[in-house]
């Protein structure tokens, strides 16, 4: 596998990371640990604060908001599962969208990535139409396919380890209202096995992403991306603007950008609900994130001209510079973090050398936290993160006891850390070159 | 074709980064109340430690004048009870200095000087009263440079709380220029290296272990 990486690249990657080293550590001297993590972590909570009061403004809205539509909206659906050694979820998928409610036809295909176990044959036995492709090229590639032989204009794509809500599709199709709607989201929920600390972060994540943020995204169009696990299209509008791009590691933020450049909005339907399985190990937590933060990268090197784009409404001007704060935090985080620790080892060295000379043993004592005013700061800094998972976690219709209150602290701290490093690695990765995988 | 476009409300965006702003000058206000507080407390202690020096200073003139050496007995307590203070707060301002807006560079040289004081008293102390206990000074820089210095710093904590009485340490840093009585006592005992100690008028450069402190100053 060594051959995957050129020398260039690895030249180039260790002078970048050695370049940032003496930056930051130039920074962390001169100016104070403290005072260089302040700026990534200023922007995060400008981001949060404005869609906390985003939610405030929008509440009623949602509220007073029309709830009948026109039945004319509602066609013929063709739902398009794709899917590569999914036997175990396969099942609970399918099932799950033959009882879902749709007033029209529903044409279910399960396309079939080449799967080397009993996939197709639980397919075939729930009566389902399946194509097979005989190897595994990704799901870019198997989504295509499908969406091709769709027989309907209205194209709903399921993941095979995502089960859907009875009346998910009914609510996501009702969103279509007007032609520049090119394609809706809908409420993606963590699915949770164990009620690890793992989930549950994950779940925080999920209910605030595509929750609270989506809502928001709603009414400012800000929505960026079409979420794999459920969104649902238009035939007419892949004619138009092409299919998934069967070289991109993040298919669906790809489409979710040039459906964007193409003029479309995005529509989030909150109550279409569907529950998606997640990883449950951090390494392939670490492994899934590396591969849609590489995505994100990748894709904005494709996207880099609706940056600060007026044409591109509040998208280009705002969420897309403002999601960069997430690159910018994990390298200020990581690099700051990796001085300080690298100080810390040194002194810890010349306290096991004075050790050896002095045969005392030297306690080193922990600062006393409670008089540090940095963690009153910290402390402060967290609330409206806090609030804004709190809020999050109410709109997905659960009831907040003490225990969230715990949860979403531990989050800010200890997940917001991994979330860093995910994101630093994503960047260490393509940087690199490293062989990108699905 | 209907379009909802339009009629975006975009004071959210003003709005979130006056609640993020007002967060922001709050969070620092807070954090600088802290750290006044905290600088206001070692400021009064430093005031009431010169406070008892300039007492025991006093005291000293008159057992000078008077030779009466019955009244060192009253000395003694209020003398180590101030090794004790002005120890604490080298801790508190040197090794736990986890201030992040307020440099108390002017506190540090105000302690820096009743140090001295002390120091003097001290030798004045143990010349006219004779007493039997050892002077040790440490010499150091601050512990980003100089860790050792750190370490032989809790050394000397460990021996003064074992050796009650028969020991006063003084630390005195090296990499202050601005402050001439220092650059005396750092020319006169011609220290060039951290850490050094002064064991009794007597030079000894590099760290030095519990047992060879204990030792030389035989407790």
């Amino acid at each position: 596998m060594k051959n995957d990486i050129e020398k260039s690249a690895i030249i180039r990657g260790f002078a970048f990371f050695a370049f940032l080293l003496v930056l930051y550590w130039y920074l962390v001297e001169n100016i104070g640990y403290f005072w260089v993590m302040l700026l990534p972590n200023f922007l995060l909570l400008l981001f949060t604060c404005i869609f906390l009061i985003g939610y405030f403004h929008i509440k009623d809205k949602e509220k007073n908001e029309k709830k009948e539509h026109d039945e004319k909206i509602f066609k013929p659906i063709s739902i398009i599962v794709p899917g590569y050694n999914c036997e175990k979820t396969l099942e609970k998928c399918l099932k799950s969208i033959k009882e879902a409610y749709y007033p029209y036809e529903k044409e279910i295909i399960y396309v079939d990535d080449g799967s080397k176990d009993k996939s197709v044959e639980i397919a075939k036995s729930l009566n389902v139409k399946v194509i097979k492709l005989e190897k595994n090229s990704g799901k870019a590639k198997a989504l295509n396919t499908g969406i091709k032989s769709a027989r309907h204009d209205i194209i709903a794509l399921i993941d095979s380890d995502t089960y859907i809500d009875k009346y998910a599709i009914v609510n996501a199709v009702k969103r279509f209202k007007s032609d520049d709607v090119g394609a809706v989201t809908v409420l993606i929920k963590a699915e949770n096995k164990n009620n690890s600390l793992l989930e549950r972060f994950q779940q925080i994540e999920y209910d605030v992403g595509f929750g609270l943020y989506a809502l928001i995204g709603r009414y400012y169009n800000i929505i960026f991306v079409t979420p794999g696990p459920m969104s649902v299209f238009r035939k007419s509008v892949f004619e138009k603007i092409g299919y998934f791009d069967e070289n991109n590691i993040t298919e669906d933020l790809e489409m979710g950008w040039r459906l964007r450049v193409f003029g479309y909005r995005i529509e989030y339907a909150p109550d279409a609900v569907a529950i998606t399985s997640i990883p449950l190990t951090i390494s392939d937590l670490l492994k899934q994130r590396i591969r849609w933060y590489r995505g994100k990268l990748i894709n904005l090197k494709k996207y880099w001209f609706m940056l600060f784009n007026p044409k591109y409404g509040d998208f280009g001007m705002f969420m897309l510079p403002f999601s960069l704060t997430a690159e910018f935090s994990a390298l200020t985080v990581i690099m700051a973090t990796s001085v300080i620790l690298i100080k810390q080892l040194w002194w810890s060295f010349v306290f096991l050398i004075s050790t050896l000379k002095t045969h005392t043993m030297v306690s080193i004592e922990l600062l006393n936290i409670l008089s540090n005013s940095a963690f009153y700061i910290a402390i402060i800094f967290m609330v409206p993160f806090v609030i804004v998972a709190l809020l999050s976690k109410n709109m997905a219709e659960k009831k907040i006891v003490i225990n969230d209150f715990i949860d979403v602290t531990l989050c800010v701290f200890l997940y917001s850390l991994f979330i860093s490093f995910a994101y630093f690695s994503s960047i260490f990765h393509e940087i690199m070159r490293l062989k990108a995988r699905w | 074709m209907v379009k909802m476009v339009d009629k975006i409300d975009r004071s959210i965006y003003w709005k979130g980064a006056l609640l993020a702003f007002s967060l922001f000058i709050f969070s620092l206000l807070l954090g600088y109340y802290i750290e006044l507080d905290k600088t206001e407390k070692i400021k009064n202690t430093i005031n009431s430690i010169n406070l008892a020096i300039d007492s025991s200073s006093t005291m000293m003139f008159f057992i000078q004048q008077t030779k009466s050496k019955k009244d060192c007995q009253a000395l003694s307590i209020g003398i180590n009870e101030l090794w004790m203070e002005t120890n604490r707060l080298r801790n508190q301002l040197e090794e736990q200095n986890t201030n992040i807006m307020i440099k108390n560079d002017e506190l540090k040289t105000f302690y820096y000087l009743t140090n001295i004081k002390l120091f003097l008293l001290t030798r004045d102390y143990k010349d006219v009263c004779q007493k039997n206990f050892s002077n040790i000074l440490l010499f150091y820089t601050a512990f980003v440079s100089c860790p050792e210095c750190s370490v032989q710093g809790k050394i000397l904590d460990e021996i003064r709380d074992e050796c009650k009485g028969s020991v006063a340490v003084f630390a005195f840093p090296l990499d202050v220029k601005n402050i001439i009585a220092l650059n005396l006592i750092q020319s006169y005992y011609n220290i060039t290296k951290v850490p050094s100690l002064v064991i009794n008028e007597k030079k000894y450069e590099g760290l030095l272990s519990k047992n060879e402190i204990k030792n030389i100053i035989g407790c």
